[in-house]
């Protein structure tokens, strides 16, 4: 099985773990291609967003990074640390929800 | 006259308590009035009967279109969660029509309350509370006293989300500011007037600290973690942004399961998505 | 093909996604046909210039050459209906059908904005008449992504023409070709029939909605640049990231309280390092509503069926309660002909006109008719009794509601004659108006004979009585005169006898004479005890006074006899209400029996008050240390007189009437007479008397 990533953290040198298609479901791109600096190029045209590549270990570090740096965002609405158990969870919820919402801002 | 002083003498003139929950309280304490003879009040107004219908039928309460008539979901949900449903439905008929002013409006209003009603009945269920048939109802009415504000005072109101705005502060901490009072005991005054149980007066009163004796001990509690997890999802608009800190004394009083929130997330979202689509639009 | 500005051609076809640098024009246009009818999967696609300023129409690339000729004839047949022209005048897509060989052929005429004063018509040939509507959303999608490429990569080749030409007017072309660019974007989005929305996620501002969105959400596309999506969305994301479906509900709330249900779809692309979030929804209250009314409609439904079911139920338990009522009304109506029916008396229901409205049994017996002669028929005797009796009488009993009542000799069909009783009331209605009469006949010969045997034997019974007494009054004079003649004879006799023998015959007539006087007397006495029941005079007792009577008259017996008399008596405790003549001679025959009959020893009198089981009673005691009575004659010595003759046999005869009187009088007192004997030691006889007799309570009080 291949890890899902986003295209900004698709690197040369990856190997796609299954085919990319377009919406129609058609084929653009056999998998277990090597990717080359001109595939990256061709897939934010097509507008692809994420990728399923064969896992490695800097692929994983590099989606992390991803998550860490929006949770960032949301630092300035808690105004306080997670102390328990529960508190952490409410976090990983506000995280998640971050995510999912793409727009998790103020009112104007 | 100070500003708070006619902002109370204003509220003062605050609609009756929807007559429907008078007539069906009454009957519920009558052990004569048999169920049929509760879903034939219920029924008497097809509309708001049709509602509660679709809002029992919900997800959230447990029969996805399993029920076909007030008398099965008396049967399915009981009497008391149906009163409930029925009063829910009808405050927020009563309200909802206000103009928005400032950042807020009473939909986004009402939007967060279901929000909190959903995770506070969310929460009643996991804590082993026996009864949660008020733990929705207490959702929908812990910011009754904003709702109030929105309708009574809305020029003053406009005040108080820009002050919060301005100074990033809780609507609450603005309120006390600019009022010298806050929504929890405007809406004590209503819950008084319209002589709701004690439960929910508590609900109304504490909320904010998630502190109340015995008899309301749970359910204050559980409106409290409600009403920051809603506004962690972003359910609806409560008239800031910000999250507050919980008091970390009811965490002593509600213990959850591990990872409630992360695992319970996607029905939680499906649960407040649906609700507020089957309550808000006619 | 010359008048071709390769430039536009380069901005509608960058969105192809192909490699621009590394083609020639004509190849990408080529490619970019090819894409487009790939995405929209049809036949060919073809590409047109249209001048404004020159008004020439030229063909500029198709997607697949070979069918270059098809595409003439079809250009030239749309050129020649106008329909190219329409397309381009009104900018809005058309659609043709085209019949050619029985084949129906379907096209799409779009217009498309192009800067320089250019039109572009693309003319799409498709497999069947509708885009799938899938295909479209998507495609209008695609659209919106590619064209925003398509301004960026604009603006990047303006900023490499700007640094390597330093001609300011070609600087201000190339800005306005960007203009241009995004007029024409504008232009694409707003043609859709659905709202757009897109939002730079870093600033999470709006950056631009469509025409469809601003009408929708009602502001002006000024307005919407820079709010926020939270402005106008209640909910504006689907539920879990895990298994995201393509479309969701949405929910638009407007500033006047409004809510609008919308299907939406949520999606982002990426340049650079920005990236753009697109909404795209289209209004889903119509839908929404429809769904809502079929509920409803299905709800109004449930909600009858609920209620005619309970109506059904109700009205059934109320009928099977009617059908139980009736049944039990029937029975009971039954239960009620059968006991009419066979009823011993007869009984009538009559027509105020006289006429027989219904009969039992019992009548036809009576009358000795049979049923058809009865029924509608006038009764015998109905003129018969309204003969008999005042006719005023008879209306005004009967209109009061009262029974008319009557005894009446009847004559039976065959003669007979015999007696019968009737009744007659009246049947009201609710008003009181008289409907029906109600007659009763019973047949009473025989009770009439029985009744007269009665009569005669109460008749002899009295003149018997009446005998009897006549008989006693009148003892006295028939048996006591002759006797005290004999008696005094005998005493005579007895002094001018000299002779022993003669004398003791006359001692036994003397003796024989006495006990018969004695006899006749206790009789008398007994009549005066009956005669004086009436007479019953109830005094309180001084008990002192009988004990005086009494030593009076035996004192002298007794010390005769050497025999001792003892007193227990506490004359003050001794209470009680009776009749003191005949209790003294109750005591007197008691006392001559203790004193015949006791040779030595004691004859005590006591008296006391007691209280037995609540009642008060008083107690009088004579016992003696007499012969005693035998046991077996002890049970009958008390009904002596009542056994009649017998009571006067030899047997009795040392005992005489005195106990059979004493006891009389003991009863008439409403007390109690009790004797204890035992041969050869003696006798105690013990009086019980109430305080008060009951036939004296009344009195007293």
């Amino acid at each position: 099985m291949g890890k899902t990533i986003h295209i900004d953290s698709l690197q040369i040198g990856m190997v796609l773990a299954e085919p990319v298609k377009n919406k129609f479901n058609q084929v653009l791109c056999s998998g277990n291609l090597t990717i080359e600096d001109k595939h990256i190029k061709l897939f934010k045209t097509w507008g692809i967003q994420s990728i399923s590549v064969t896992e490695t270990d800097t692929a994983n570090s590099d989606s992390e990074a991803v998550i860490n740096e929006d949770f960032s965002g949301l630092k300035k609405f808690f105004s306080w640390e997670p102390r328990n158990e529960a508190e952490i969870d409410l976090f990983k919820m506000a995280q998640k929800r971050y995510n999912d919402l793409n727009i998790w801002d103020a009112k104007k | 006259m100070t500003l708070s002083e006619k902002i109370i003498n204003r509220i003062n003139n605050i609609p009756t308590l929807p007559t429907i929950y008078e007539t069906l309280s009454n009957a519920l304490n009558d052990p004569k009035v048999s169920n049929q003879k509760i879903a034939q009040i219920i029924s008497s107004d097809q509309s708001s009967a049709f509602k509660v219908l679709k809002v029992a039928n919900s997800p959230f309460f447990g029969f996805r279109g399993g029920v076909d008539t007030i008398s099965q979901a008396i049967m399915y949900l009981g009497t008391t969660e149906i009163r409930n449903i029925v009063f829910s439905l009808s405050i927020m008929k009563m309200f909802s029509k206000e103009k928005k002013i400032a950042g807020l409006s009473p939909i986004e209003l009402w939007a967060h309350s279901i929000g909190v009603g959903i995770l506070t009945r969310s929460i009643g269920k996991v804590i082993a509370e026996p009864k949660v048939e008020n733990y929705f109802l207490a959702g929908i009415l812990h910011d009754i006293g904003k709702i109030l504000l929105l309708q009574f005072a809305h020029e003053e109101y406009n005040e108080v989300i820009e002050y919060a705005e301005k100074n990033n502060c809780l609507i609450l901490q603005a309120e006390q500011q600019i009022f010298g009072f806050d929504h929890s005991r405007i809406g004590y005054l209503l819950a008084e007037k319209w002589r709701l149980p004690q439960v929910l007066k508590d609900v109304i009163l504490y909320h904010s600290t998630g502190i109340s004796n015995d008899s309301s001990r749970n359910i204050v509690a559980a409106v409290h973690i409600a009403d920051i997890s809603a506004r962690v999802l972003k359910f609806g608009f409560a008239g800031d942004n910000l999250i507050p800190e919980p008091n970390i004394k009811v965490w002593e009083q509600i213990n959850l399961p591990q990872s409630f929130f992360t695992t319970n997330y996607d029905k939680f979202i499906d649960d407040y998505n649906q609700t507020v689509q089957t309550i808000l639009v006619d | 093909m010359n008048s071709i500005n390769s430039e536009v051609l380069h901005s509608i076809f960058r969105f192809t996604a192909i490699d621009l640098k590394s083609k020639s024009i004509d190849q990408i246009v080529s490619d970019g046909l090819k894409l487009f009818c790939e995405l929209a999967s049809c036949n060919y696609s073809a590409l047109f210039l249209f001048d404004k300023n020159t008004f020439e129409l030229n063909f500029y690339s198709i997607s697949n050459f070979e069918f270059v000729g098809e595409l003439n004839s079809t250009f030239e047949k749309f050129t020649d209906e106008g329909i190219i022209s329409k397309a381009i005048v009104e900018g809005e897509i058309v659609e043709e059908m085209v019949v050619k060989n029985k084949i129906e052929s379907f096209f799409s005429i779009i217009p498309l904005n192009v800067p320089n004063g250019m039109i572009g018509i693309v003319i799409i040939k498709k497999n069947s008449s509708l885009l799938q509507q899938e295909n479209l959303l998507f495609y209008l999608n695609g659209f919106s992504i590619n064209f925003a490429l398509l301004l960026d990569l604009s603006l990047t080749n303006i900023a490499k023409e700007i640094s390597s030409k330093s001609n300011s007017s070609s600087i201000v072309n190339e800005f306005e070709r960007v203009n241009f660019d995004y007029e024409f974007l504008a232009a694409v989005l707003n043609s859709t029939s659905s709202g757009i929305i897109l939002i730079d996620k870093q600033t999470t501002q709006i950056i631009f909605g469509n025409e469809y969105a601003l009408n929708l959400l009602a502001v002006n596309s000024k307005k919407i640049i820079g709010t926020k999506i939270t402005d106008y969305f209640l909910i504006h994301t689907s539920i879990a990231s895990s298994n995201k479906p393509e479309t969701f509900d949405g929910l638009i709330h407007k500033d006047d309280g409004t809510l609008i249900p919308v299907l939406m779809k949520e999606s982002s692309f990426r340049y650079e390092n920005k990236t753009i979030l697109i909404y795209s929804f289209v209004d889903n209250s119509e839908l929404k509503r429809y769904e809502s009314e079929l509920q409803k409609a299905h709800f109004l439904l449930e909600q009858r069926v609920e209620v005619r079911t309970e109506q059904l139920l109700d009205s059934n338990s109320r009928l099977v309660q009617e059908i139980k009522n009736r049944e039990n009304a029937e029975a009971q109506l039954l239960k009620f002909m059968w006991v009419v029916e066979q009823n011993p008396i007869g009984i009538l229901i009559l027509e105020t006109n006289g006429q027989i409205r219904y009969a039992n049994k019992k009548y036809g017996e009576i009358v000795g008719e049979t049923s058809d002669k009865i029924l509608g028929h006038f009764p015998q005797f109905f003129n018969l009794a309204i003969l008999n009796i005042s006719k005023d009488n008879f209306e005004s009993k009967v209109s009061k509601g009262e029974f008319w009542k009557s005894e009446i000799l009847n004559t039976r069909k065959g003669g007979e004659e015999f007696w019968m009783s009737l009744y007659i009331a009246p049947i009201a209605d609710t008003r009181g108006v008289i409907i029906n009469y109600f007659v009763l006949i019973e047949e009473i010969t025989e009770k009439k004979q029985v009744l007269d045997e009665l009569v005669n034997a109460k008749l002899n019974a009295e003149q018997s009585n009446k005998f009897k007494s006549y008989l006693l009054a009148n003892m006295s004079h028939e048996f006591r005169t002759p006797l005290i003649s004999i008696l005094g004879y005998a005493q005579i006799l007895e002094n001018e006898v000299e002779d022993d023998e003669h004398r003791e015959m006359i001692d036994v007539i003397k003796q024989g004479g006495n006990r018969l006087l004695k006899t006749l007397d206790g009789m008398l006495q007994l009549s005066d005890i009956e005669a004086r029941k009436i007479s019953m005079k109830p005094e309180k007792i001084n008990f002192e006074q009988i004990v005086d009577h009494i030593a009076d008259k035996y004192l002298d017996q007794i010390q005769e006899k050497g025999i001792e008399l003892k007193l227990n008596v506490k004359f003050d405790e001794i209470f009680f209400y009776s009749d003191l003549e005949l209790l003294q001679v109750c005591l007197f025959h008691i006392f001559d029996n203790a004193i015949k009959f006791t040779n030595s020893g004691i004859i005590a009198l006591g008296a006391e008050n007691i209280s037995e089981d609540g009642v008060k009673k008083v107690d009088i005691t004579v016992s003696d240390t007499g012969i005693g009575i035998e046991e077996e004659k002890l049970s009958h010595i008390l009904s002596a007189f009542h056994q009649g003759d017998e009571g006067l046999t030899r047997n009795y005869e040392g005992a005489g009437l005195g106990l059979t009187i004493s006891n009389r009088i003991v009863e008439l007192l409403d007390g109690k007479l009790k004797i204890f004997s035992r041969q050869n030691e003696g006798t105690k006889i013990t009086i019980e008397l109430p305080i008060i007799p009951a036939a004296f309570q009344q009195k007293l009080v």
